[in-house]
């Protein structure tokens, strides 16, 4: 949201300034399962766009329930350029809901909801030619995100993760609010004229006070409360996280093998899984090679409905 | 409820539920799994050779006891060869090491191996317990991980030992990797995922060229303790009484919640941080965080090195304290944004040096190198004849801020020990 408001207001001043803009904005909502209520999903959407004219906007939802009728993935709400979103062009979504529902933990299904997500994200940009992707991540986001890949098993990753610039999709991925922190998002947020608050969805984890970790958290959700804690007392230490993670470097794998479920990059060795781990082995078939993450959170039995690959 | 079977024998009932992976064994096949996978690291890691003698670092706690265990049982087992002898520390801390020491000498005699206790008071003529009267007990933790590093060196150097194993576990190198991601020091995160370490072999003395390693690294903290409970192990079975720093702690705790959502993270987080240790800047390729079929990584240690604490849980690093660090942060920052009161300060890449461990440099008197693990230039220590980048090593700055209360002492050269 910070985002958005940030960019409409540097585009209408480059706008005055030159009477031309440096770059167009496609402003893409992708409605997750349990967003909640969905009118008020929707109606908050149309009071983004309605308060901040002259983009383009697409919502999409990632998959429709199973057990509801599907006729097209697509809601189209574009007052831009008309987006054309075929519900066949990635081998179906309903596939995603199959597979998420198939999965042991809510972990492993809020892991690979976010995965999907962004794998959605990318799809869509590419077929709309975008140039870029950016993501609206704090330095809390981006510190939560590090520890919680981490703990994941998807160390390997963080550098592709958090960094600007080249991403393993073919499409940049950019964070222009890596150096905020969320409470800073927050106030500022909370200064904007005419307010915005009603156009701010509302963080579900906020203002809940935090329960004890449990088996029904996710690693996900246990990172966010710890950060949103840490940067009370310790906001330093927050943005001191995200910019030592982004000191790791990019290796470059001479294999050119991708993780079939996250697209990260593998090393040489992606099968290799100590024996003493606790996960089966990593392969599964010739066709099907996962990262050690996407292995942890996807168990053999479920892997089979893991969609197709981007393109 | 019918009772359960056993997963692997599928004849007993199964009376244990592993906390790697649920999985429902009975109490020998539980045993037996855990001995052969800790044979399987041994082999897959290379971390023996046929004949070697190898002192295992003992401090009667159950990480260490059940490495003495383990290790004596899987040598006559599978034929190693190895000669084992037990290796103490006796930080001179009261009511604590005094009885663990105990614990180590009845192990001695139920393992048959020999024993070799090595004091601070002797080596630095300071117990524990003198340097938290000097220092108070914030801090103190730093001062024992500096001494202890060097006294397991200096305890093989006596013995004529090359090698040395101590029972950091997975839930220690988890918790080592968490909480060097919080303080930011990547040099450090690499060094504790590696199974062996190695200091350089440039330099001729006697106190390099010692490995240590980690047998352990892939065994749960709980499995070792069911381990040691079903062997009915003799072990010593408090926590250190001066308490980690607010880093560790922090890490601590996120381990356990973490491991109570999903079992593996602990082994997740571990081969997180062998992976990042090759992403490390200065890293090369055959670094592979000592995870490699050829176990040929060698991670290069030195004096920074904070592994291999206090306390019976086995590593406890010379931990900052969070508070500390993020005013140094602060600092770091407020000059930087200096004059721009309504904007936010930027958070841009830093310059070097404005990272690592800051607490470090807020404690010693000295200079410290970047970072820079790998290329360091290793020279001896002009005081002691220790490993150290610097002219004097850590343990001597740390004895110097003591002494300056009282005579002077230097820590005993090895020779004069022999
Ligand atoms: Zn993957
Ligand atoms: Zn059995
Ligand atoms: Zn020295």
């Amino acid at each position: 949201m910070t985002l958005l408001h940030v960019l409409d207001f540097q585009l209408q001043s480059q706008a005055r300034r030159t009477g031309r803009t440096g770059f167009t904005l496609h402003v893409l909502h992708i409605e997750l399962p349990h967003d909640g209520d969905r009118k008020m999903v929707v109606k908050l959407y149309e009071d983004i766009k309605a308060r901040y004219p002259g983009h383009s906007y697409s919502s999409i939802r990632l998959f429709d329930d199973l057990n509801q009728p599907s006729n097209g993935t697509t809601t189209k709400m574009s007052n831009g350029p008309d987006i054309q979103e075929e519900a066949t062009s990635n081998g179906g979504h309903k596939s995603y809901a199959k597979l998420l529902s198939s999965l042991p933990s809510v972990t492993s299904r809020t892991d690979v909801l976010h995965i999907l997500r962004m794998r959605r994200t990318v799809d869509f940009a590419c077929s709309n030619n975008c140039e870029g992707i950016l993501w609206g991540d704090s330095t809390t986001r981006l510190a939560e995100k590090v520890l919680a890949e981490t703990a994941k098993g998807r160390g390997f990753s963080l550098p592709w993760q958090i960094a600007d610039g080249d991403s393993p999709f073919g499409v940049p991925f950019y964070y222009p609010m890596r150096d905020l922190l969320k409470k800073e998002l927050v106030s500022y947020t909370s200064m904007i004229t005419p307010p915005v608050d009603v156009l701010v969805a509302l963080d579900s984890t906020t203002n809940v006070a935090a329960p004890v970790a449990s088996k029904d958290g996710s690693i996900d959700f246990l990172m966010k409360q710890y950060f949103e804690s840490v940067e009370e007392q310790y906001p330093s230490i927050v943005a001191n996280v995200v910019r030592t993670t982004g000191k790791l470097e990019m290796k470059d794998f001479s294999s050119g093998r991708q993780c079939a479920l996250c697209n990260m990059l593998l090393a040489n060795n992606p099968t290799f899984v100590n024996g003493n781990s606790g996960h089966d082995s990593v392969t599964d078939g010739p066709t099907l090679e996962l990262c050690y993450g996407c292995a942890t959170a996807v168990p053999p039995e479920s892997r089979h409905l893991i969609p197709p690959g981007l393109k | 409820m019918p009772p359960s079977i056993c997963a692997v024998c599928h004849a007993n009932r199964a009376v244990i539920l592993r906390p790697k992976n649920h999985a429902k064994l009975c109490k020998l096949c539980f045993i037996q799994t855990f001995e052969d996978e800790i044979h399987d690291t041994i082999l897959s890691n290379k971390l023996f050779s046929h004949g070697e003698r190898i002192a295992i670092g003992a401090s009667g706690g159950k990480d260490s006891t059940v490495l003495a265990s383990v290790l004596k049982t899987l040598n006559e087992r599978h034929n190693y060869g190895a000669e084992l002898l037990l290796l103490s520390i006796d930080e001179g801390i009261k009511g604590y090491r005094d009885d663990s020491l105990e614990t180590v000498k009845r192990n001695a005699e139920q393992y048959d191996m020999p024993l070799t206790i090595v004091g601070y008071d002797e080596l630095y003529g300071w117990t524990m317990d003198q340097v938290v009267e000097q220092v108070g007990k914030k801090g103190n933790c730093t001062y024992c991980g500096v001494f202890r590093r060097q006294a397991l060196d200096r305890g093989a150097a006596m013995l004529g030992v090359k090698h040395v194993v101590t029972g950091h576990n997975a839930d220690d190198v988890a918790e080592t990797v968490l909480m060097n991601l919080l303080r930011g020091d990547l040099p450090r995160l690499s060094r504790a995922t590696s199974i062996i370490t190695s200091t350089p072999s440039a330099s001729d003395s006697e106190l390099t060229n010692i490995r240590r390693s980690k047998p352990l690294k892939y065994a749960y903290e709980k499995e070792i303790v069911l381990y040691a409970h079903h062997k009915k192990l003799d072990y010593f079975s408090t926590e250190c009484i001066y308490s980690p720093e607010a880093f560790r702690g922090s890490a601590r705790a996120l381990i356990k919640n973490l491991e109570r959502i999903r079992p593996s993270a602990i082994l997740d987080i571990v081969r997180s941080g062998e992976d990042m240790a090759k992403l490390v800047p200065g890293a090369t390729n055959d670094s592979c965080g000592g995870n490699c079929a050829t176990g040929g990584a060698l991670a290069v240690t030195g004096e920074e090195e904070g592994e291999g604490g206090c306390g019976s849980t086995g590593g406890r690093t010379a931990g900052g304290d969070m508070a500390q660090m993020e005013s140094q942060l602060r600092n770091n920052e407020a000059a930087e944004a200096a004059g721009l009161e309504m904007e936010v300060p930027s958070r841009a890449p830093a310059a070097e040096g404005r990272n690592g461990s800051s607490e470090n440099r807020k404690q010693l008197p000295f200079r410290r190198e970047k970072n820079a693990p790998k290329q360091q230039t290793m020279g001896k220590c002009e005081r002691c004849g220790y490993l150290s980048s610097q002219a004097i090593c850590k343990a001597c700055m740390l004895l110097e801020g003591l002494n300056k209360s009282r005579p002077r002492t230097s820590i005993v050269g090895v020779d004069a020990m022999r």
